[in-house]
């Protein structure tokens, strides 16, 4: 089983970087349509929740913070907890707990409803290799979406700390804001990256292999995208804590 | 086998033989060469294929297309000396029906005259 | 009949199974030792009642299984054991209908007869959409090509199947139960296009089938499998004068006969008494 998961993994990134001859010499053996396609459908119709989560979530520290930091007397503290927490943890998080819920899961019911109609058998027999027409474009789409998810969602919750900042705690909007800089090095930022490309890599392999191994129906492709969205979220979440004591440990 | 073509002109038709199997690896050869004939605005086209052994619908297809491209200029085509296996394959899909068919190329060069 | 292109065959033989067995989790014995070969320009017909292991045999023939033991030759190559890039070339001479179409739901019927063409080939897109067409034409689909296939019926969805089992020229087509769920018209239309292909164009043919109507229109060659094992092989007149009380009872549909269908008295007195 994880022998499994991993020859598909390598052969989907060997398949990547393989290239195949066509009419005008050398060219990618996927399709860079197929590939939109997916970063349309996983990347660009996920923004809206996203943005949602990553939006609440920056409200919630800032209360939470103010809170605290409110005993202490020092509430601009609150522009340096969201922006470095944002940056390093959350976004990157929750970005990817919605992506795991909404298109990790969905690859899953695809493909593996692909897998009990025989669609994929027939992709076999027609000498298509399931893994490139159907896993390469999918596990890009994630490894190139995560990222940008990350960094939009990012961004809204930075912005949604400032608005509870100004608005609720009254602290000084340009205060704000040079605190918020002052408060995270580049390195955060990077490594919130970093870890976002790591998980679309966890999110993209895990969906896709648990849809195209479904066995038994209907049923089976039920099955196999609850244990997709679980075996997602406790990887990535393993994944983020060797990620965060490699970087900040050493 | 790679296909050969071969063209000449007689009474103010060109005579096109084409020698070789016609497949998925070949048709793109032919459809250049047709694709040139139409942009030339070729009147009468005759297409020998007493040197044809065997056509897959790829080259079906690039004949098709061939004689929808013909039609802004009422060029005509006929085909001629299709083997028996060649002419099945037609056949099978109604084709005969459309394109104009002939045992041989005087046969052929008489039905693009009159 | 029309003459085969011979020179492009490497062996006299379309297919040839070698004592090919095929058991799950090293017990269940799904098929064993079954041997045929199948000339070009033949239609070899499966037969068998549910379970027989007949689409177990195909899934073994197109390579999708590999047999516990025995061997599988395509035209003359083994293909048992050769890895994913070989098997490919080798399946891209030949031409699979599923039992439930295996259509891409996400594609038009048109952009589905088109996929094998574009993936495999360098054609441009306009051809290939008109090979395509083709195609549909040949299985009297014309027409729906702008479709996808959940707006048609299921009688539809295999004549497109079919189609796109023909995309790319195969010498070879498989068949999983190719008239199963058809009305009689669309039947007999679907018999005379395989017998069409084979007669004029060469082209062989393996269908797994339990219409013995449509069996004994297009066959040339039959096998008979019971429990996984060939039961009776030969050509259609052989397999009818048979004695095989098993094989008539298939043949002729009875609900009584040899093949165990219920359990007998005494078994399924036991077994009520079993359970309480």
């Amino acid at each position: 089983m994880l022998l499994e998961y991993a020859q598909l993994s390598l052969r989907a990134f060997a398949c990547i970087f393989t290239p195949r001859k066509g009419p005008g010499g050398w060219m990618l053996s996927w399709k860079v349509t197929a590939l939109f396609a997916q970063m349309v459908r996983i990347g660009v119709a996920s923004l809206p929740t996203v943005a949602l989560a990553n939006f609440l979530l920056g409200v919630v520290l800032a209360i939470q913070g103010a809170g605290q930091f409110d005993k202490l007397g020092a509430t601009d503290m609150v522009a340096d907890l969201v922006a470095f927490s944002v940056l390093r943890e959350i976004g990157p998080l929750i970005t990817a707990v919605i992506v795991i819920g909404r298109s990790g899961s969905s690859i899953t019911a695809e493909l593996g409803t692909m897998a009990v109609s025989e669609e994929i058998d027939a992709l076999n027999v027609m000498g298509i290799d399931p893994v490139r027409y159907l896993v390469v474009p999918r596990l890009l789409a994630m490894i190139l979406m995560m990222p940008v998810l990350t960094v939009l969602g990012e961004g809204i919750g930075l912005f949604s700390g400032w608005v509870i900042g100004v608005a609720s705690l009254h602290l000084d909007p340009v205060y704000y804001v040079q605190r918020s800089i002052d408060a995270v090095e580049q390195k955060d930022l990077y490594s919130g990256l970093l870890k976002a490309l790591v998980f679309g890599a966890i999110v993209g392999t895990v969906g896709c292999f648990y849809g195209i191994t479904v066995k038994g129906g209907a049923e089976g492709v039920g099955k196999a995208t609850t244990k997709s969205v679980v075996t997602s979220l406790t990887s990535m979440l393993a994944m983020d804590a060797i990620l965060t004591a490699l970087i900040y440990f050493s | 086998m790679l296909m050969q073509i071969s063209e000449r002109t007689e009474d103010a038709v060109s005579v096109v033989s084409i020698t070789g199997d016609i497949d998925l690896e070949t048709s793109p050869q032919l459809r250049t060469f047709l694709r040139s004939k139409i942009s030339q605005k070729t009147p009468k086209l005759l297409l020998d294929f007493a040197g044809v052994n065997y056509i897959d619908s790829s080259g079906l297809a690039t004949l098709i297309e061939y004689f929808q491209g013909v039609r802004g200029f009422e060029g005509k085509l006929a085909l001629a000396a299709l083997s028996p296996r060649v002419k099945n394959v037609f056949e099978i899909v109604r084709l005969e029906q459309i394109f104009s068919l002939h045992p041989d190329v005087a046969a052929g060069l008489a039905a693009l005259k009159a | 009949m029309s003459e085969a292109p011979s020179n492009k065959h490497k062996s006299p033989y379309a297919v040839e199974a070698r004592g090919v067995t095929q058991s799950f989790d090293g017990k269940r014995k799904v098929l064993s030792n079954v041997s045929f070969k199948v000339k070009h320009g033949e239609i070899l017909i499966i037969m068998g009642g549910s379970g027989c292991g007949k689409s177990t045999l195909l899934k073994v023939l197109i390579g999708l299984l590999k047999p516990t033991e025995g061997e599988v030759f395509i035209d003359g190559t083994e293909i048992t054991k050769l890895n994913d890039r070989e098997l490919s070339s080798v399946r891209k001479r030949f031409g699979m209908l599923f039992q439930y179409s295996a259509l891409f739901n996400s594609l038009t019927l048109g952009e589905n007869v088109a996929l094998p063409i574009l993936e495999s080939s360098d054609v441009s897109p306009s051809i290939a959409e008109l090979m395509a067409r083709l195609k549909l034409e040949m299985v009297g689909m014309n027409g729906f090509e702008h479709l996808k296939p959940a707006e048609i019926s299921g009688g539809m969805k295999k004549r497109v199947g079919m189609a796109r089992g023909l995309a790319l020229d195969p010498d070879l087509l498989f068949c999983d139960e190719p008239t199963s769920g058809l009305d009689p018209v669309t039947t007999a239309t679907i018999d005379k296009l395989t017998l069409d292909l084979t007669r004029m164009l060469g082209i062989s043919a393996v269908v797994v089938t339990h219409d013995m109507t449509s069996a004994f229109r297009i066959g040339t060659q039959m096998i008979y499998l019971s429990d996984g094992k060939v039961l009776v092989s030969g050509t259609p007149e052989e397999v009818k004068q048979n004695p095989n009380p098993n094989l008539q009872q298939f043949i002729n549909g009875h609900a009584d006969g040899p093949i165990p269908f219920k359990l007998s008295k005494d078994d399924w007195l036991n077994s009520l008494k079993k359970q309480t």
